[in-house]
């Protein structure tokens, strides 16, 4: 009798073991892939050990590839193109305002993922919206947003403006008189260092639209807003301080040269946005007293910039690991590694939970930032990311115009009639292609 | 009264010494820039005055880039790949500029023609069918793909020129060493290279500096951080918002040292051998 207890007990129990791991889901391991943008060594060390450490210790059945790529974000494009090419893109990677891969059909359409996600309540709707506005079939949400860039920020030397006695500008035509009264050739400083190499279109504009207080890029008419009389009086003004108040090499600066010209003690002021902080930050010392951000308001009398650029975490058609690349996202945009995450950036996190957050109002730059963009009273211009040609009607045209003004080779009007003509044009082949 | 040698040597001085010495400044100054830039701290490159020596100096950029920015890992990829890329370089363009020298064989004017030809297409228009290519043969993201990328890349050019050296290296000492029993491996191998040495130098140092410095097919091939090679490294110390030219300096001129040593090494080989006749009596 004993002999068959033992038995029947055996048999009992290796039955239970087998229902046990027939009825258990077994969660197979998975690898995910992340191609991060823009990466630096502080920053890879951001996404390894604040997003990606604690993201394996939640979920230990999925390990995550991080490969970090150097560079701007047109080398990023490029690398993330031949992997799209060749069927081997990562699982997840970035979008910045690069609506061609949502055209071609690339990406995972989140909304689904998202509906069902805590996450649903904590993210700012425009930026989902601005998302969205990228998908101009579907509208379908294609991307979610971590982190948003500011636009434009006025970075000052407040020690050269005490010397001089002025006090800090407050108006547009205090921050033009101040840079002609706070350069001195002989000495080498000069009150002004303007963009006029790569990227300079896009300051151009979104100081057009901070000067004006316009917030429409295009009227119902389809006409743009570019040339708006207030925006040619601004450019006479801005550009016009070329070789008057900033120094000659202007005319090809990019944001390397135009940095190193503000914290090598050349310029008392440059347009730049928050993503410079650390780096002004590290030239200075850390001291306050050299370096100051600023917002200048409209003279519509309010605070205008630039709509959020729809920039976020993509999920690719082709990963094999769709739920788990949901997890790894979902994960990323949650209130503590978002948070890491903006804070390297230089941005503000768009996770509602992070608006307390001690480090936003630790430095006085994120204290102007943020309660500049937060305010009630600020408000955005709508920019057209959804249009395909609007940065590239930008950089191939608008850029060289620019310099042609500079060398007073074109009129502030002339240069901006031409930019409003491509754009209403870009977008009515736009909308002729949409019907 | 300046006797005659005097004369000379003050001649010497401003017709040579002097005007090297200019040259020597324009090519030394960069070098000598970064240097004293790598030494610097954080703050002080940015500093408005220019500092020939720095003060305070600090070797933490080397240290930073060495470590934090995996510059070990990157240092014995481009290693790895330039050696492998030498020697294969080297050896295939032997055997090809060989046998255009020393064979007739039909289409070899149209061979030589077509070869030039490729020089004429832009590396960057290859690089996607190269990755399909690659990804196909499963060599993508491994260091055999930059190997092969920079063989295929480098040979066309090499064969013409190693050609046109053994081209005048006597067919005679071929013909003399096989009388002796020599055959055509023995010949390629230990008869020709002695007396082209200085050609498979200069191939052999161009083909390393040109692996060495070569970032985009590192960089569009390569998806395995731990696998990029020197150049992508220091792309890391150029930021979005800003540049950390200190550590940029630092990672230069350490990724300069191998090229220096291999130049200081092989100068005397690219010098020696000019006039040196290869067949006497």
């Amino acid at each position: 009798m004993k002999k068959w207890k033992g038995l029947i007990m055996a048999l009992i129990w290796l039955l239970t073991m087998g229902m046990a791991a027939i009825a258990a889901p077994r969660e197979k391991p998975v690898t995910l892939s992340y191609w991060g943008v823009n990466i630096t060594p502080e920053r890879e060390a951001v996404i390894r050990e604040k997003v990606i450490a604690p993201f394996e210790t939640k979920y230990p059945q999925i390990k995550v590839n991080f490969l970090g790529l150097p560079g701007n974000s047109k080398d990023y494009t490029q690398k993330l193109d031949m992997a799209l090419a060749a069927g081997t893109p990562p699982d997840i990677g970035h979008i910045i305002t690069e609506s061609n891969y949502i055209a071609k059909g690339d990406l995972l359409p989140l909304a689904g993922y998202l509906g069902q996600s805590d996450l649903k309540n904590k993210l700012n709707s425009d930026f989902l919206t601005n998302i969205k506005n990228l998908d101009s079939r579907g509208h379908q949400l294609y991307a979610i947003p971590v982190a948003t860039n500011i636009g434009w920020i006025l970075w000052v030397r407040p020690d050269w403006f005490a010397e001089t006695g002025l006090k800090l500008p407050e108006t547009w035509d205090e921050v033009f008189n101040s840079a002609k009264k706070l350069t001195d050739k002989s000495k080498g400083r000069y009150g002004l260092s303007i963009r006029g190499g790569g990227g300079s279109a896009m300051f151009v504009e979104y100081l057009m639209y901070a000067y004006s207080g316009i917030t429409e890029f295009f009227t119902k008419e389809g006409k743009s807003t570019i040339n708006d009389p207030k925006h040619v009086e601004f450019v006479q003004k801005y550009l016009g301080l070329y070789g008057v108040a900033t120094p000659e090499d202007d005319i090809t600066k990019n944001w390397v040269e135009l940095a190193a010209t503000y914290q090598s003690g050349k310029a008392a002021m440059i347009a730049h946005n928050l993503g410079s902080a650390a780096a002004h930050e590290k030239a200075f010392n850390g001291d306050f007293t050299k370096f100051k951000a600023l917002f200048i308001k409209s003279q519509a009398g309010h605070l205008n910039l630039p709509s959020p650029n729809p920039s976020g975490l993509v999920i690719f058609k082709q990963s094999k690991h769709k739920d788990a690349a949901w997890k790894f996202v979902e994960f990323m945009a949650a209130k503590e590694p978002a948070s890491a995450w903006a804070e390297i950036l230089g941005e503000i996190p768009v996770n509602k939970d992070c608006v307390n957050d001690r480090w936003l109002s630790a430095k006085p730059y994120m204290k102007t930032g943020v309660e500049g963009f937060a305010a009630a009273a600020t408000r955005f211009y709508e920019v057209p990311y959804y249009l395909p040609e609007y940065s590239t009607i930008k950089s191939t045209i608008i850029e060289s115009n620019i310099q042609a003004v500079m060398l007073k080779r074109m009129t502030p009007k002339a240069m901006l009639d031409d930019w409003a003509k491509r754009m209403e044009k870009a977008k009515a082949d736009f909308e002729k292609g949409m019907k | 009264m300046l006797n005659r040698k005097t004369g000379l040597l003050i001649r010497r001085c401003i017709q040579l010494y002097l005007p090297l010495l200019v040259l020597l400044g324009f090519v030394v100054a960069p070098f000598g820039w970064a240097l004293t830039t790598s030494l610097k701290t954080g703050g002080a490159v940015m500093d408005g005055t220019a500092r020939y020596l720095p003060n305070p100096a600090t070797f933490e950029n080397y240290l930073y880039v060495w470590t934090k920015n995996h510059f070990m890992t990157y240092f014995n990829n481009s290693l790895f790949v330039a050696t492998l890329s030498v020697g294969f370089v080297v050896i295939l363009t032997l055997f090809n500029a060989y046998a255009l020298s020393r064979y007739p064989f039909r289409g070899k004017h149209l061979f030589m023609l077509l070869i030039l030809g490729t020089q004429f297409i832009p590396g960057v228009m290859l690089v996607i069918p190269q990755f399909i290519m690659f990804k196909n043969i499963g060599v993508i993201n491994t260091p055999y793909a930059l190997i092969i990328a920079m063989v295929v890349s480098s040979i066309p050019f090499n064969t013409l020129l190693m050609k046109s050296f053994i081209d005048n290296v006597p067919v005679q000492i071929d013909e003399a060493a096989m009388v002796d029993g020599a055959g055509r491996l023995r010949i390629l191998f230990m008869l020709i290279p002695p007396v082209i040495l200085p050609c498979l130098v200069a191939i052999a140092s161009f083909a390393f500096i040109t692996s060495w410095n070569e970032f985009l097919h590192a960089f569009s091939f390569i998806t395995d951080q731990d696998k990029f090679t020197i150049p992508v490294g220091l792309r890391y110390m150029i930021g979005e918002y800003s540049v950390d030219f200190a550590a940029l300096s630092a990672g230069g001129l350490i990724a300069l040292i191998p090229p220096l040593l291999l130049f200081a090494y092989v100068q005397k080989y690219l010098i020696s051998g000019l006039g040196a006749g290869a067949v006497k009596g």
